[in-house]
């Protein structure tokens, strides 16, 4: 019986932890007047090989974390496995909270030239951030996982 | 300074993932007259269930649109199917592998060999390893990964961790087949596919690390008093 209670307690925690992270008071069409441009801006400069246009909405934390090397690669990696950047549609906003910040995930499918079914983008700002710079990008997609 | 403090956790936890195992499992066999076969039948399961047939399921999976549009877009099902996967897998291996395989080594104290073959060989190859082989090439290069030095020691406390909730779920198992009450083979699939699915919730290393310790703990501790309070046998007689 103790074990069971202690087994109760732990799933209790576990679901409580879950729900702690649900429910946001985010306005969509209110980020999606930056988040849009911002992320056309930096997959058309990946098209172009433009690192400084790419960089420019990045935060100081994204421009140390992504330095031009690293773009170089990883850009070359991205034309060689799923082609030219193409469009891209809105799918939804999450958010996260960090070290006691709040931070809004925006997440796009764009299409590529050679990825049928695109790739998943995600870009993420912090909240309480008037300048909207960039905080995180991630990018997967079937060929890219494939690498 | 933390150059010298990287390679002494490196050490450390790669003591822990190699020579743990083997030291416990020699202990079991020489003053309990555990069995052998039990560790090694454990180990086998786990190459056999997890390198050789989950991970590559789930590089497959990897390579689909629907796993990179849920890693991004719902990543908590990313997390239960891992948890679930592990769990399933394991698990049903774990049952394969007591009922099956070590019909004549059913004791207790084979349950514990068993699990520990099981985390042992899986500490050997995710752990000791790979910190034995990064502590090589830092030596020879002088250089070391990008990480802080006190992941390096996490690594090593995640293994013991580990080590033990394979022996609650073994003795988890061992119950079900010896007992005939195969539905403790259902709860040690949940208890392991919820204690890894949650690493996927859990924010900080060390709310991970302390989730995995106590959820451990507690599937061990309720398996002995369970144990204790259903069999005339002694757990390490």
């Amino acid at each position: 019986m103790k074990g069971r209670r202690a087994y109760d307690i732990l799933i209790l925690i576990f679901a409580l932890t879950i729900l702690s992270g649900c429910g946001n008071n985010i306005n969509t069409g209110d980020v999606r007047n930056y988040s849009d441009s911002i992320l056309e801006n930096i997959l058309i400069s990946g098209n172009l090989r433009n690192y400084n246009d790419y960089s420019k909405d990045f935060s100081d934390n994204m421009k140390a974390a992504l330095t031009e090397d690293l773009f170089n690669k990883n850009n070359a990696l991205v034309k060689d496995k799923i082609g030219e950047y193409v469009s891209k549609d809105f799918i939804k906003v999450n958010t996260k909270k960090e070290k006691g910040i709040n931070y809004i995930i925006v997440i796009y499918n764009a299409k590529y030239s050679k990825e049928p079914q695109g790739a998943l983008v995600s870009i993420t700002f912090k909240e309480k951030d008037e300048n909207h710079k960039v905080e995180g990008l991630f990018m997967t997609s079937p060929k890219l996982a494939g690498k | 300074m933390i150059f010298s403090y990287s390679i002494l956790f490196m050490a450390i936890s790669a003591f822990i993932g190699v020579f743990i195992p083997i030291i416990i499992s020699v202990f079991l066999s020489m003053k309990y007259k555990a069995s052998w076969k039990a560790v090694t039948v454990g180990a086998a399961i786990f190459v056999i269930f997890q390198l050789a047939t989950r991970i590559p399921l789930l590089q497959y999976l990897q390579k689909t649109y629907w796993y990179s549009y849920n890693l991004v877009v719902n990543p908590w099902l990313i997390y239960i199917l891992a948890g679930l996967s592990a769990g399933i897998f394991e698990e049903v291996g774990r049952f394969i592998g007591i009922k099956y395989f070590l019909k004549d080594k059913q004791q207790w104290k084979n349950g514990i060999a068993y699990g520990i073959g099981h985390g042992g060989i899986e500490a050997i190859i995710f752990c000791g390893v790979p910190l034995i082989i990064t502590i090589v090439n830092s030596l020879a290069t002088g250089t070391l990964p990008n990480e802080p030095a006190y992941l390096f020691l996490v690594s090593g406390i995640e293994r013991i961790s580990a080590m033990t909730f394979h022996v609650g779920a073994s003795l988890m198992v061992l119950y079900a087949v010896r007992e005939r009450k195969y539905r403790y083979v259902l709860y040690a699939i949940l208890a392991h596919s919820i204690l890894d699915s949650a690493i996927g919730f859990i924010k900080g290393i060390f709310f991970i690390e302390l989730w995995a310790a106590v959820a451990a703990m507690t599937t061990l501790i309720f398996m002995i008093i369970k144990i204790k309070n259903n069999s005339s046998e002694k757990i390490m007689s």
